[in-house]
């Protein structure tokens, strides 16, 4: 299984998460992800994640101008954004830890 | 519109002017296609300032990340609900130039056939739309559908007239001096209602260069013939004339 396809669903979960944390947009969003070593998806990766998001009601946006170039738009969550990451991070645990027992398992020989 | 401080490279504007494209002619929603391509323009000067790649923002397929963001965007039904009013624009057209040519004189298949039709057309529209909002067509088959489901109210009035000619039934429905002048004022009605709903001026205009210069000539003494050349003639007179005009301000409005 390539990383791409493990990334999916899972990279929805840690954009709420970063979302979560402060209003945000995209360019930023992107590089936060990257410094959090997801490196290896593409940075636009994210915009088709967000507009499935702002319709599915998750996040909401709001336009503030920018110094330079275009108008920005800055994402910030909404209650059901805030509930779909704590049940995020309560199915993140779970497979983590049965993932972990796994490949412990595997690693001690048992 | 501001120039932005700073400029993007021909490859990262290439691509911001193929997206949109892309996206419009996948009759994606105007505001949507602005905010993505807007946002995605932020995002490209961000990165170019940093030095980095388009290849390293959209992957090493563009066409690939172009389909990703469309598969997440809504399809405009706007247009879609035109359909109804076509047909009702078709039905109040038929009855203008029926009161204005002798007069209402429907047969017992036209009295059923014209509100059967309208309504089976409406009724079959709904579903379509339906569908059409469930269901993903290529460019082609979009086309393909929309240009039958816009072809298909005249083609049924008109498959309707033939089979009018071809059986003939008795007539049912024979309106007097006041009923046409009734049956005008609904047409009229209709047209002016469309014109309102649309806010544009061609279901007003369109049926006045159509039917007044025939209705005025119809009023004269001149012989068949003579009034036949010149309700013709008056025509793609008026047609040109309009046609000059709009055209006209279409320029002065670029």
């Amino acid at each position: 299984m390539s990383n791409t396809q493990m990334l999916k669903g899972i990279l929805d979960g840690c954009l709420l998460a970063i979302i979560n944390e402060g209003e945000v947009y995209g360019y930023e969003l992107a590089e936060k992800l990257e410094s959090f070593g997801f490196q290896q998806t593409s940075e636009g990766t994210i915009y088709p994640l967000l507009i499935r998001m702002q319709k599915e009601e998750l996040v909401t946006t709001t336009l503030k101008k920018s110094t330079a170039g275009p108008r920005r738009k800055y994402y910030s969550l909404t209650p059901k954004g805030a509930a779909e990451l704590q049940s995020f991070i309560e199915r993140w645990n779970q497979l983590s830890t049965s993932v972990d027992h796994i490949l412990q398992k595997r690693g001690s020989g048992e | 519109m501001n120039a932005p401080k700073h400029t993007l490279t021909a490859e990262s504007q290439d691509f911001l002017d193929n997206l949109s494209l892309y996206l419009f002619s996948s009759g994606k929603k105007d505001e949507e296609v602005k905010e993505i391509v807007e946002e995605l323009e932020d995002h490209l000067i961000e990165a170019e300032k940093r030095g980095k790649s388009v290849s390293h923002i959209i992957g090493h397929s563009p066409k690939a990340y172009m389909q990703q963001l469309s598969n997440e965007m809504s399809f405009d039904f706007k247009w879609l609900s035109y359909l109804p009013i076509i047909v009702l624009g078709v039905f109040a057209y038929i009855l203008l130039g029926d009161t204005i040519r002798g007069g209402v004189q429907y047969t017992l298949l036209q009295g059923i056939g014209y509100p059967a039709v309208c309504l089976l057309l409406v009724l079959f529209y709904s579903q379509v739309f339906k569908f059409l909002a469930s269901t993903k067509l290529s460019k082609t088959k979009t086309i393909i559908t929309y240009f039958i489901l816009g072809s298909l109210p005249i083609l049924s009035f008109l498959g309707l007239l033939f089979a009018n000619d071809a059986y003939k039934t008795q007539v049912v429905i024979k309106l007097g001096a006041t009923g046409n002048l009734i049956a005008a004022l609904v047409a009229v009605a209709i047209f002016i209602g469309i014109s309102l709903w649309s806010k544009t001026w061609f279901t007003i205009v369109i049926p006045i260069l159509l039917f007044l210069p025939e209705f005025l000539i119809s009023l004269t003494s001149l012989d068949k013939e003579t009034k036949a050349i010149m309700t013709l003639s008056v025509l793609f007179v008026t047609f040109a004339v309009y046609y000059a005009f709009t055209i006209k301000k279409a320029k002065n409005e670029s």
